[in-house]
């Protein structure tokens, strides 16, 4: 299908569903105190922006994404390319890190926050708890589907455990490595608004909760659209990341 | 005499218990700058001696000798080209290359670029340096593997079936092409193969092995003249040796073929 098609037919779920939404209220379809409607979502994000505050919530929740995102990298990537490579630490490490990783991060929000202080340093923590497993994980896949003919060559040159490092297992499992990014991009995200709407000051997700808790919800879901529109971004130009590495590095097949 | 192979016996353990012997008490010498072929039915262990020559697998019992000097690891005096090509897909023509210059450091950027093109020009890939792997016949692609072992210098080239994933008429350009390049400097080749045709082709002396476990069946000198090109393949000499090879082997294959073989 063609592209153009494709966006259209896409776009036109979005339209029907907006279009339903600024309807359903004035025409009493439904019951409820208040679903908002686009417009007014429209007219609370135009307000919010105007008196700057958005930015300044935006900035602190950023800050705190990136910092844990570059932590569950500096982390994850090196681990699993270890876990990946090597039988016994995998053996060693793969049980407890199964452990953490199947308990919901939510869960362990009052414990990061005895541990890391209300808001900066919990969200940092639990937004490195949601993403370091994706790219973790990725990693270790991409390392041990690496083809072995690829480590041979290095070594039949002479060439080191280091060489095989950063000549193959690295280069070779970059594909994965890319895929588990955007997948802990969404992860990280999610412990962003968590961590903040749990126990934080200031942030975008502390604002969510602060405007729900009022039943502000025109302003609520401007503030929920800017967080999707946040992810779509990112893991968007991780798409683009990705498809230009499958063009170049097709599996050459013999 | 170059390289040398000691009553070489290589047992691989299986992994539900027991073991595998691929090679059994394998002898051979092979001088500086002959082109010795090894030729045998699938399983025979002619690509773990091979792997022997190279040091990627240390012998169960037996030793390799290169240059008088025990082999324990690979060194930049040997290199493989692989059934595989086992090139990098993220690396292009130029870059897979210079892969083995890289390791070895021990030459400058500016010179390791200039050894490269020289070989990518040797085995005709000029143009394509920036090509990646996928983009290349496989023809195409084993040049560049040829070129990345050339690339070091090395005493010996040690051949996997290089020609093995190749489509027939391909194959008879690349050795061809192969014995060209050879004429250049006549290194020492070690080429593993199970065709008949191109082990006699292409060798001065032709070793023959049995399999399970794997033996030198026989060792056979060919007096073909060189360079030799393709058409020496009706040669009345090159028949005879390639039937007597076939007459040694039938019985092997026969008994892959009917299942009738000494089970491992």
């Amino acid at each position: 299908m063609k592209k153009q098609q494709r966006l259209w037919i896409g776009g036109l779920a979005i339209v029907i569903f907006l279009g339903l939404w600024e309807a359903a209220m004035p025409l009493g379809w439904v019951k409820v105190a208040d679903i908002s409607r686009p417009t007014l979502v429209v007219k609370a994000f135009v307000e919010l922006t105007r008196t700057g505050d958005i930015f300044h919530h935006l900035f602190v929740s950023l800050k705190e994404f990136f910092l844990g995102f570059a932590l569950s990298l500096v982390v994850g990537v090196p681990l699993g390319v270890l876990l990946g490579r090597y039988r016994t630490p995998f053996l060693f490490l793969d049980p407890l890190l199964m452990a953490i990783y199947t308990t919901p991060r939510v869960a362990m929000m009052p414990l990061l926050v005895v541990a890391f202080g209300v808001g900066f340093g919990a969200t940092v923590a639990v937004v490195f708890l949601g993403a370091v497993f994706p790219i973790l994980v990725n990693t270790a896949v991409g390392v041990r589907e690496i083809d072995r003919v690829w480590i041979r060559a290095v070594e039949s040159f002479g060439g080191t455990e280091w060489n095989i490092f950063t000549k193959v297992l690295l280069p070779g499992s970059v594909p994965p490595i890319v895929t588990g990014i955007r997948l802990g991009v969404g992860r990280g995200i999610l412990g962003m608004v968590v961590g903040e709407m749990y126990a934080a000051t200031e942030g975008i997700g502390q604002q969510i909760a602060l405007y729900g808790n009022s039943f502000a919800v025109s302003e609520l879901m401007a503030l929920i659209v800017v967080v999707s529109l946040l992810g779509f971004v990112f893991v968007s130009l991780i798409r683009l990341v990705e498809d230009r590495l499958r063009y170049r590095r097709m599996e050459t097949e013999v | 005499m170059q390289i040398e192979f000691r009553q070489v016996t290589v047992v691989f353990p299986q992994p539900k218990g027991g073991s595998f012997v691929a090679v059994d008490g394998f002898e051979l010498q092979v001088e500086k700058g002959e082109f010795v072929t090894i030729v045998g039915p699938s399983g025979c262990g002619k690509s773990t001696m091979l792997l022997v020559a190279d040091g990627l697998i240390r012998p169960t019992a037996g030793q390799v000798f290169f240059e008088n000097k025990l082999v324990t690891a690979p060194g930049p005096d040997r290199a493989l080209v692989f059934q595989e090509f086992a090139l990098l897909p993220w690396r292009t023509v130029e870059s897979n290359v210079m892969l083995g210059l890289e390791l070895q450091k021990k030459r400058s950027p500016t010179e390791m670029r200039n050894v490269v093109n020289h070989y990518i020009q040797l085995v005709g890939l000029r143009g394509f340096e920036h090509h990646y792997p996928h983009q290349l016949s496989g023809g195409m692609r084993q040049r560049v593997g040829l070129a990345r072992a050339l690339a070091v210098n090395p005493a010996i080239l040690l051949m996997d079936e290089p020609f093995a994933a190749l489509d027939a008429q391909t194959r008879e350009i690349m050795s061809e092409e192969l014995l060209r390049i050879w004429e250049e400097d006549k290194k020492t080749v070690l080429f593993v193969t199970h065709g008949i045709e191109e082990a006699v082709y292409l060798a001065d002396r032709i070793v023959v092995m049995s399999s399970q476990p794997g033996r030198v069946k026989e060792i056979i000198r060919v007096d073909l003249p060189r360079p030799r090109g393709l058409a020496i393949k009706d040669d009345p000499e090159f028949v005879r040796l390639r039937r007597h090879i076939w007459n040694l082997l039938m019985k092997e294959v026969r008994w892959q073929v009917d299942g009738r073989g000494k089970t491992p």
